[in-house]
Formats: C-alpha cells, sequence, structure tokens
C-alpha cells in the first residue's frame, strides 16, 4: 500500500500541493485535473524526483526515500514528457533501461521481446526511434515503464499526443496490464479514465477535492443535470441563465445540457444522469485554465 | 559495468569522433610534424646528436674528468685530420692556411674568392669533419665552463643547495638541451590536444540527458541518482581512453627522433643553459610528463563532468569551458608539462598546482554529488 501522509510541496514561496493525504491499493486510479492544477507535481513526488516539503511518502509503512533503491526497484514511471536517444532502436533503448533497472541481461532481452509485442511494436524492434510516431514513441515509453513488471505504475498524462484510435488502444493495454498492482494515471481528458479507473482523484485548490468512484463522484450531480431544447433565438439568454455543460445544434433548434440547482423546474426539461464529465466542469467551472475550452 | 559502457557509447557519435580526428590532424599540422620532421634540426645539431650518442656508448650517461680527457683526445685527433684537410687544399695552402685552426680564423674580408671556398667546403661539400669539430668544440665549452655557468644563475640562490647541485655526479650526465626541449614541446602540445579531446567527447556526459530530457527517467530506476556516479567513472575510464590512445600514438610517432639512448642521462646535464630541481634521468622525466598529463586529462574530465551537469545548454558549455581550457592551455605551456621541474618556477608550485587542480577536480564533483542526492528534478 502507497500512502502520502499530509504531503505538501512549494517551489519557493509557491505552493503546489497542500496537505495531501491518500492511500492507494491495487487497482487503476485516474488522477484528474485541468492544466496547472498539480498532477505532474504529486506524481513526481510519488516516483522520487521531487521530495515533499512536508509530510511522508509510505510504501509498505516505510518512507519511500529510505527505502530508497528498493521503492525504485517496484516502481514503473512513464514522465509526461519522456526522454529517449534518437539514434537508438526501441530494443538498445529498452535494454538500456533495464541496465538502469538492475535486470539481468538475458532476463531483459526476454521481457523486451514479450513487451514489444504487447504493445504492438514487435516489427519496429531495430527501427531507428526518431523515425517513430507520437503514438509509437508512447508505446515505447509504456514498455520501458513495464520493463521491471512494477508494483506501481506510474503514467503522467500517457495519452497526450495520441489519436482516439491509439487512446482506446492505450485504455485497453491498461486493463492487461491492472493487475496485482497499483496504477495511478494523470490526465485531464476525462474520457481516459471514464471507463478503466476504479477510483478518480480530483485536486482543487491546491487539494485533494474528491477521491471516489466514478459511480460516487457522479452522486454530487444526482438530480442536477438537465436536458432540454431551446430556440436559436433564446439561446443566448438561456447561456446566461444556466450553467451549460453542452450544446448541440439541431436545425432551428439547440439542444442544451445544463446544471441547475433550482427546485421548480420547467416541465420540458428531462433529467439525465450525470456523468464524470459533467462534474469535472461543474467542479472546474470557474477555474481560469478551463476558459475557452469547448465541451 | 553495463550500464558504464552504455555511458560510454553515448559520448562517441560520429560527429565527436570526426571532430577528434580533425583537431588531432590541426595539432599534428601546426605543432608537433615540425618538431618530428627537424629534429635534430640541421648542422651543427645533427652532429653534436651523432657525438653525444657515441659518448653515451663509450663513457656511460656521465663523462667524468678522466673520460673528459679521452674525449680531448679524441678531439686533437680529429684536429689532425681537419689539418690534413686543409694542408691539401691548394687554394688555402697557396694564402698561407694550413691548419684547421688558421682555416677556422680565416675570415672574410682579406680574401673574398677563399671565403667563397670556406663556405663552399662547409656549406655545400657538407665535409663532415669541420661540423663535429664545431660541436666537439660546443660540448668542450660547456663542459669546461658548467660551474661558473651554475654560480651565476640567478634562480639559485640557495648557496647549499648550488654546492650539492655542483657536487652532484649527474652534473657531467650527457644530454644535450635540445633532445629536452623537442621532447618539452611536443608533449605539452599532445598535453593539450588530450585537454580539449577530453572536454569535446566527455562534457556531453550529463548535457545529453538534460537535453534528450531522459533525467526524470534514468533517476526513478533502481539505479536512481547513483547513475552520476556510473557516470562519473564512464568520464574517467574515456578520459584514460582517449588519454592513452594518443600517447600510444604520440610515443610511436616519437621513437623516430631516436633519443632512447638518453634515457639513462641526468637533467643535471652539463649541457643545459636551463636548469631543472630534480635529479632524474631523462627517462623519469618521460614518466613524469605523461604522469602529469594523466592527471591534467582526469581533472579536465572532473571538471567537465561537472559543468555538464550544472549548465543547461550547449552554448552556456562551451561559454564555460572556454576560460578553463585557457587556464590548463596557458598552466601546460608555462611550467605544468613544459619546463616541468624547471628553475624558472619553484618546484612546489608545480606539485602544488597539481595537487590545487585534482582537489578542485574532487570538490566540485563532491559538492555535485552531495546535491545530486537531495535536488529535486523538476
Ligand atoms: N519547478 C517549479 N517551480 C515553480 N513552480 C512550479 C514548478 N513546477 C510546477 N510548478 C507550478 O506548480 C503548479 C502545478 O504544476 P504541475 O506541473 O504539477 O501541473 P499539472 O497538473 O501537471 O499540469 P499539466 O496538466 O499542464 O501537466 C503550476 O502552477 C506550476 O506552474
Ligand atoms: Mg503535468
Amino acid at each position: 500500500m502507497l500512502v502520502m501522509n499530509q504531503v505538501s510541496k512549494k517551489f519557493g514561496n509557491f505552493t503546489a500541493l497542500k496537505d495531501v493525504t491518500l492511500e492507494f491499493d491495487n487497482g487503476i486510479y485516474g488522477l484528474l485535473a485541468p492544466n496547472g492544477a498539480g498532477k505532474t507535481t504529486m506524481i513526481k513526488m510519488l516516483v522520487t524526483l521531487l521530495f515533499p516539503t512536508n509530510g511522508e511518502i509510505l510504501y509498505d509503512g516505510t518512507d519511500i526515500t529510505t527505502l530508497d533503491e528498493e521503492y525504485r526497484n517496484v516502481l514503473g514511471y512513464l514522465p509526461q514528457e519522456f526522454g529517449y536517444y534518437k539514434n537508438y532502436t526501441p530494443e538498445k533503448y529498452l535494454m538500456y533501461l533495464a541496465a538502469l533497472k538492475g535486470m539481468e541481461k538475458n532476463t531483459a532481452k526476454q521481457k523486451i521481446t514479450e513487451l514489444l509485442k504487447l504493445v504492438g511494436l514487435e516489427n519496429v524492434t531495430n527501427k531507428k526511434l526518431k523515425k517513430f510516431s507520437g503514438g509509437m514513441i508512447q508505446r515505447v515509453g509504456i514498455a520501458q515503464a513495464m520493463l521491471n513488471d512494477p508494483k506501481i505504475l506510474i503514467l503522467d498524462e500517457p495519452t497526450s499526443g495520441l489519436d482516439p484510435k491509439e487512446r482506446a488502444r492505450f485504455r485497453k493495454l491498461l486493463n492487461v496490464l491492472a493487475q496485482d498492482r497499483i496504477i495511478i494515471l494523470s490526465t485531464h481528458i476525462v474520457s481516459d479514465v471514464e471507463s478503466i479507473a476504479n477510483q478518480i482523484i480530483m485536486i482543487k485548490d491546491k487539494k485533494v477535492l474528491y477521491k471516489d468512484s466514478i459511480t460516487n463522484i457522479c452522486e454530487i450531480l444526482e438530480g442536477k443535470i438537465y436536458e432540454t431544447e431551446v430556440e436559436i433565438a433564446n439561446a443566448e439568454s438561456f447561456r446566461a441563465k444556466y450553467f451549460s455543460i453542452g450544446e448541440r445544434q439541431e436545425r432551428d433548434q439547440m439542444t442544451f445540457r445544463f446544471i441547475t440547482e433550482e427546485k421548480a423546474i420547467d416541465p420540458a426539461w428531462r433529467n439525465v444522469r450525470p456523468s464524470l464529465e459533467d462534474v469535472f466542469l461543474y467542479i472546474y467551472q470557474d477555474d481560469a485554465t478551463l476558459a475557452g475550452s469547448t465541451v | 559495468m553495463r550500464i558504464i559502457l552504455y555511458e560510454i557509447g553515448k559520448l562517441f557519435n560520429w560527429k565527436v569522433i570526426g571532430l577528434l580526428f580533425l583537431l588531432s590532424f590541426l595539432f599534428y599540422q601546426l605543432f608537433l610534424s615540425f618538431h618530428f620532421e627537424y629534429f635534430p634540426n640541421g648542422r651543427p645539431a645533427g652532429d653534436h646528436f651523432k657525438i653525444t650518442k657515441q659518448m653515451i656508448a663509450k663513457y656511460g650517461p656521465e663523462m667524468n674528468k678522466k673520460e673528459y680527457e679521452n674525449f680531448k683526445k679524441t678531439y686533437e685527433k680529429e684536429v689532425n685530420k681537419a689539418d690534413k684537410y686543409v694542408a691539401s687544399q691548394e687554394e688555402f695552402a697557396n694564402a698561407g692556411i694550413t691548419t684547421y685552426e688558421g682555416f677556422k680564423k680565416f675570415d672574410r674580408p682579406s680574401n673574398p674568392e677563399l671565403d667563397n671556398l670556406k663556405a663552399e667546403i662547409i656549406f655545400k661539400k657538407e665535409i663532415d669533419i669541420f661540423w663535429e669539430l664545431q660541436a666537439r668544440e660546443s660540448i668542450m665549452e660547456r663542459y669546461e665552463h658548467f660551474e661558473e655557468r651554475t654560480l651565476t644563475n640567478r634562480y639559485i640562490d640557495n648557496e647549499e643547495w648550488k654546492k650539492e647541485y655542483l657536487n652532484s655526479e649527474s652534473r657531467h650526465s650527457i644530454l644535450p638541451d635540445y633532445v629536452i626541449a623537442n621532447f618539452s614541446n611536443l608533449i605539452s602540445m599532445v598535453g593539450i590536444l588530450i585537454v580539449l579531446s577530453v572536454i569535446i567527447v566527455v562534457s556531453r556526459i550529463h548535457i545529453i540527458e538534460y537535453q534528450n530530457n531522459a533525467i526524470t527517467l534514468q533517476y526513478t530506476t533502481m539505479e536512481g541518482r547513483n547513475l552520476f556516479k556510473k557516470k562519473l567513472v564512464a568520464a574517467m575510464v574515456t578520459a584514460t581512453m582517449i588519454t592513452t590512445v594518443y600517447l600510444g600514438i604520440f610515443f610511436q610517432l616519437y621513437a623516430q627522433n631516436e633519443t632512447s639512448e638518453f634515457f639513462a642521462s641526468s637533467l643535471f646535464s652539463f649541457e643545459f643553459n636551463g636548469h631543472y630541481w630534480l635529479d632524474i634521468t631523462f627517462f623519469q622525466y618521460i614518466i613524469a610528463s605523461v604522469v602529469g598529463v594523466y592527471l591534467l586529462s582526469f581533472v579536465t574530465a572532473a571538471i567537465s563532468t561537472y559543468l555538464s551537469r550544472v549548465v543547461w545548454s550547449y552554448i552556456s558549455l562551451i561559454g564555460s569551458q572556454i576560460p578553463i581550457a585557457v587556464v590548463l592551455i596557458l598552466l601546460i605551456k608555462e611550467y605544468l608539462i613544459t619546463r616541468m621541474f624547471g628553475m624558472q618556477y619553484p618546484v612546489y608550485l608545480t606539485i602544488g598546482t597539481y595537487i590545487g587542480l585534482l582537489l578542485i577536480g574532487g570538490a566540485v564533483l563532491s559538492f555535485r554529488w552531495k546535491k545530486e542526492r537531495i535536488i529535486d528534478i523538476v
């Protein structure tokens, strides 16, 4: 079990995270927050790149800095922007990282063949990385994180730069890898975690706002999400009155999906089940980083 | 071990190797080839070189007073031969010149025709004996006056040491000054070439990771931040490799200068005008120079490794390496390799500078290692 206990991180005078207390058991955790919320900061502390300003991170009861290489030995990590040598082949690159991970040469070779097959790169093992597409590179990144069969797999925005097809493929892959380990995956794209995460962690104002299952998180908005049709001419005033989280135009009408806390509801409104996306937009509605985003 | 090999492998790519070849070629053409091709440089240096070698074959690395008497006899015999030659030259005989002494003293204005003839004998026909005699005379001149030269030397002001120096048997050692000068010139240029090459190769060691954004991945593996130490080992191994290869090639080339006869001769030689602090043989001097070059190569590797970790771009890397390279080159040319143990500088300055440089290299690295263990990788 991985535990963050009252962890804070400051960069000089700037507080990036405050009093984060979290527990991770085996399963997939989606770290969902908009840009700049502190996802990478939290992850970098979990992978020993950053040291908490306050608080401690424990793995099976021992501080991870004390565990040192024992901890890193069970860790797999895919950084948000991960580095590779463009003249290396995926095989050579993975062999190098396997050496850093303290793996035997022969064990590493076997594992690499296995993993490259798993991520669908078995036909390009001897091509130089500089010829790889973004999606292929990202798959190499996942393969390297899995090299040492980690107990803790941490992926920082693993789907950024991937097209929808690659994303779907990636989700499938994660499901395969999900057994018997802690997987923490950060994203600001709701659909990345919606179908696969057991738990969602949301960060707001430098603190953990929620850590719960998707169903429980969606309950927050139970009975508050509606859909209705509005004449285009009236769309503007509707928008001003309600918090719209989705709109779709059909001929001369607009279909709005919106949040309201009103009790006296219009009979034309249809109550719908809240989705994770609704919650995300609701929570971060006044977050500047979301301004201008389209739904 | 595997990690170290990977790290070394990353340092060498075709661009770097090409740059090393180019630099070596330039250095060879500009600074080295001359000292191979023109050694010893012309006459009578060549004759001097030959004669001193004969002396060593006959007397051993030193020529004591008794052996010197023998040397003078040989000289007289050679003079007799020269006398005969001069006497056999009609033009000189007609002018009343029948001895080598007369031939030597004869000077231009009185008889331009004869003057031309003298020049022809010496410079055109290159009659060996006249060159050789000239060389022998300079040896005798130096042997007979080395004490005065020592006594008037402005670098030696410790009377006791002066006495010790003069009474040393090594003062009779046979070692022409140009042999040392030639080697010293060569080895210091080779030393500079090695320092520059180590800078070129080793400086990339950390910055490639920074530029490729690989540190986050490396530092979260089991090896983790210890990679810093492995990279340091890789840097030192690389420096050793570069130094050994360059020195290996250099000594192959240097062998053509054929100076091995002098290996057992002391630096206290009566042949020198410049003096050395240490009574060591030429061979020991070569070894000392080689050790010096290795030490400089390690210091350069240490400083380059440190800088490579603390700068953020190739431009600032080059910017910070230039002053360091300049200082090292100046020190090498001044007293670290050239004039190593020479009396122009206190011997403790040389040794102290080496120790100082090693301490600086060690200090910056241990400072960085302490920081590396606790630094946030942002
Ligand atoms: N080294 C640093 N020095 C100062 N501030 C930093 C540093 N690293 C991050 N921050 C700040 O901390 C906050 C959180 O950054 P972080 O990178 O953790 O966000 P994130 O959620 O990963 O964002 P993104 O989705 O863009 O990757 C940001 O406001 C950022 O500017
Ligand atoms: Mg981030």
